[in-house]
């Protein structure tokens, strides 16, 4: 009974946006300002049926109603409470629904926070947002209705689907939808500038905003996704260049590049239309990491035809397509950089164009590698495959060129080819890489975790990061210096440079730990109970066979293994197969520990299912994972020291906002 | 804030709690597939650290411990440079190394009877390219139309900096505003008639 309410409210949601998006376009035409007050209400109120639906969902999902049929398909009756929580986004209809909540949460949030004068652009905001929603409210109640009913009840669920009974997989899906639905914001900005013709600092001020709030909720999401496949698949690593994750960094690689190209816009009023293309081409990209995700198109072009949703999200990407880059056609020579002249030569504005032509070669990169598979098998009837080894190969090289950038990027003034201090910082930092590199080559164990054919990169890139992490202090350094060690000062009028300072660490530190993934160690050893076994210095100790135990819904079938440094116990693992009652197959528990250095990652592979008395492990030693853990949560950090900094405008020229002509 | 998170929270715990004398049956009735893992379990109450008597019994020095790593006399090193490059079918994203489906583990051993053949690893992934075609490798092969995958991103981080230094770095920026003035001309003019006001006023005091 409550579905049915809940699919109601979803309707009324598409009609309440449609009728909001004509508004908006109504009450920008005629510069109206019911039509536009009435638009405003009409997001907001298909916000709030839309959480009363999510609301509904939720409330059947603890009520154990399987008379849903997509409650009936991923819940069951031994779920634990909080996977019954998060098996709300667990599968298609539900993660749809999710990311539609969010964004009409966020268009809502939007509409009403935003600042006086951006009241000119904001019912093209209104209408390019609600367009978006409509459309996704449409798909909700079209083909991908979450509230379909299955009569009569099954008694029992089928059950979540296991791999993401997970604590990071319960926060990594709701994160990343508010960073794609962040994105929606410059999106709807931009469509915004381009109509109405001009940009004004309100609007930069608005879109960076949005656009660091996206990027901070982006990185940690993508990460929270990578620690989740490092916890719980057992392949050793956290990041697999698979469709899906590439799908979710291709957005993060433009949102970033667009924080860079709002900077230059900001300084010196130039690069706006860079900005525009940016913001739209994020948004953009957000859509086509789910159509590659969801319409099954990346395993192969066949499966496109199974999904009902697949030529839906085509139709809809051609038409966003079309419409933006048409809209932009028109419109973009309306959109004027700074009337300044203008040589780019040695400058920071330059380095900061190179850096965002790493991050879109760096994207188009990963586009490439993601499609290609398909397009040959349409255009050669060939199968071939991109997996890993085909990015690992170029990664370097883009970080390679991020070190250099961004340290210059760093260093270097606006339009200005002299470096304040700059000998003292290059070559003092060339003398102060040496030491902090020997540390890191040292701790790191480079010389034997590495494949003798990577060693030089391995040494280089240690080296040049370390390099690069002095040149970023000693920028610092003088900051301070030119401040008189006011700190006051520092951190009243200089948090944005401070939050990039520290993002530019975090990505040097996150660098240093990704060369960690092209080294590492592993051994796959059989054991019995009390046997032990040595490997890089440590003794790996069974001293019992498996043991049972039940965990919530799960039986864990667990071989404790006891890790020694010499005659010291240090760490304590559980590395376990875990079954799940509505499965046949098991499932990896990793035991994890280890130090800065290098983390132990102990997979229970096989065990000897007569006695359970003989087990066999696969031990990996996996160097500086924990560097990019910390890298990322710097990086977080640098975003929202950001976002705290107050806005000061700069050079983009601006324009007092339209009145209203009808105000009544 | 906290108030209504913690609320939430509340609210989905007792809404659980009520849930949970329905679910308890129904996961003690399940059984595990493999009954001897169960019976090693004996005690289920002792969930945690006592070995059993039954595990002690076991002989420690039956067998010395076993490398699994290279069965059948083949080298570690080399067999995991191989298998590194074949993907698992089953999965996505994963190489048959990292990879402990069915079909993975029957590639690994046909990779090992081909190194004990004395094949190299070249030999070996034509093997397996002329069996399953170039789809079993997880690089695109540099030839025929699967070349653009390679030259593509190479040309792109080649000639894209040079691109840019010519179009935009080299070329003196002059924009048309079309009659929409900046703020640095308006000041520019106001000052230099500030400046002769100034002189004006100047003239006449005196």
């Amino acid at each position: 009974m409550l579905a049915n309410y809940g699919f109601f409210l979803l309707y009324l949601c598409f009609i309440c946006c449609f009728y909001g998006f004509l508004a908006a376009i109504g009450a920008a035409v005629w510069r109206h300002r019911r039509l536009y007050l009435s638009s405003k209400l009409a997001v907001t109120s298909s916000c709030v049926f839309v959480v009363i639906a999510a609301g509904i969902m939720i409330y059947s999902f603890y009520q154990r109603d399987y008379s849903i049929a997509y409650i009936a398909k991923n819940s069951s009756n031994d779920l634990p409470s909080l996977f019954t929580l998060t098996a709300f986004w667990s599968s298609l209809e539900g993660s749809h629904m999710l990311w539609t909540t969010l964004l009409a949460i966020v268009a809502t949030i939007a509409v009403w926070t935003h600042s006086k004068d951006n009241e000119h652009v904001i019912p093209y905001v209104l209408a390019a947002l609600q367009a978006v929603l409509a459309w996704m409210f449409y798909l909700a109640i079209s083909h991908s209705d979450p509230f379909v009913a299955s009569l009569p009840a099954p008694p029992d669920g089928r059950g979540m689907n296991e791999l993401l009974q997970n604590g990071y997989m319960a926060i990594h899906p709701p994160l990343l939808f508010i960073g794609y639905t962040c994105l929606a914001v410059p999106f709807a900005y931009s469509i915004a500038a381009l109509l109405y013709g001009d940009i004004t600092e309100g609007w930069l001020k608005a879109v960076r905003r949005w656009t660091l709030v996206a990027f901070v909720f982006l990185t940690a999401a993508i990460t929270l996704g990578g620690r989740w496949a490092y916890v719980e698949l057992g392949w050793a690593g956290y990041w697999a260049w698979d469709p899906v994750e590439n799908s979710s960094f291709m957005p993060w690689l433009m949102c970033t590049a667009l924080l860079h190209s709002l900077l230059v816009q900001d300084k010196l009023g130039h690069l706006k239309r860079l900005s525009i293309i940016l913001g739209i081409a994020g948004f953009f990209m957000t859509f086509v990491g789910t159509f590659l995700t969801r319409s099954g198109v990346v395993s192969s072009v066949h499966s496109f035809a199974e999904s009902p949703i697949g030529p839906n999200y085509l139709a809809y990407l051609a038409g966003l397509m079309l419409i933006s880059v048409s809209i932009f056609a028109f419109r973009a020579p309306s959109i004027l950089p700074a009337d300044t002249e203008k040589v780019w030569g040695v400058s920071k504005e330059s380095a900061l164009v190179m850096t965002q032509f790493l991050l879109l070669s760096f994207a188009a990169i990963i586009f490439i590698g993601t499609m290609f598979p398909i397009v040959t098998e349409a255009l050669t009837k060939q199968r071939i495959t991109v997996q890993a080894p085909y990015f690992n190969l170029f990664a370097p090289w883009i970080g390679l060129g991020f070190i250099v950038s961004i340290t210059m990027g760093q260093l270097l003034r606006y339009q200005s080819a002299k470096i304040p201090y700059g000998k003292q910082i290059i070559f003092g930092s060339v003398a102060v890489a040496i030491p902090l590199s020997f540390i890191l080559i040292y701790f790191g164990d480079v010389m034997s975790t590495v494949k003798t054919s990577s060693l030089i990169a391995q040494l280089v890139g240690l080296y040049l990061s370390s390099w690069a992490i002095s040149c970023l202090c000693g920028d610092l350094f003088i900051k301070m210096k030119d401040l008189n060690f006011n700190y006051g000062i520092f951190f009243k009028r200089n948090l944005a440079y401070f939050g990039g300072w520290l993002a530019h660490i975090g990505a040097m530190i996150a660098i240093i730990g990704f060369m960690g993934n092209y080294r590492g160690i592993e051994k796959r050893v059989s054991l019995n109970a009390g046997q032990s076994f040595e490997f890089y210095g440590y003794r790996f100790e069974m001293d019992h066979g498996i043991v049972v135990k039940t965990e919530k819904n799960a039986t864990l079938y667990t071989a404790p293994m006891k890790v020694y440094h010499g005659s010291d116990l240090i760490y304590d693992l559980h590395p376990a197969q875990s079954k799940y009652p509505t499965k046949d197959q098991t499932f990896n528990e990793i035991g994890i520990d280890g130090n800065m250095w290098h983390d132990i990652y102990v997979v229970l592979v096989d065990f000897d299912k007569t006695d359970g008395k003989r087990v066999t492990f696969q031990i990996n030693i996996n160097p500086t994972v924990r560097f990019v853990w910390l890298a990322i949560m710097i990086i977080c950090a640098g975003g929202l020291v950001a976002l705290f900094d107050r806005y000061r405008g700069n050079k983009s020229r601006d324009v007092v906002a339209g009145e209203w002509e009808v105000a009544v | 804030m906290k108030r209504l998170i913690v609320w939430i929270g509340l609210v989905s715990g007792a809404l659980a709690a009520a849930q949970t004398p329905a679910t308890a049956p129904a996961s003690q009735s399940t059984s595990p597939t493999d009954d001897a893992a169960a019976a090693a379990a004996a005690g289920e109450g002792s969930m945690e650290g006592e070995p059993s008597d039954q595990q002690l019994a076991v002989p420690s020095d039956s067998s010395m411990v076993n490398d699994l790593s290279a069965p059948g006399g083949v080298d570690d090193a080399r067999f995991r440079d191989v298998a590194k490059e074949l993907r698992c079918p089953t999965c996505t994203g994963l190489s048959v190394l990292e990879s402990e489906a069915s079909f993975s583990v029957q590639i690994k051993d046909q990779v090992r009877e081909q190194m004990q053949l004395g094949k190299n690893k070249e030999q070996i992934l034509n093997f397996f390219t002329d069996r399953y075609g170039p789809w079993i490798l997880r690089e695109p092969p540099a030839k025929g139309f699967s070349l653009l995958a390679w030259l593509v991103p190479i040309a792109l981080l080649c000639l894209g900096p040079l691109v840019i230094w010519f179009t935009v770095w080299k070329r003196r920026v002059h924009i048309s505003t079309h009659g929409v003035r900046g703020n640095e001309p308006i000041i520019a003019e106001m000052q230099e008639r500030l400046q002769q006001l100034k002189l004006k006023q100047g003239k006449g005091g005196v």
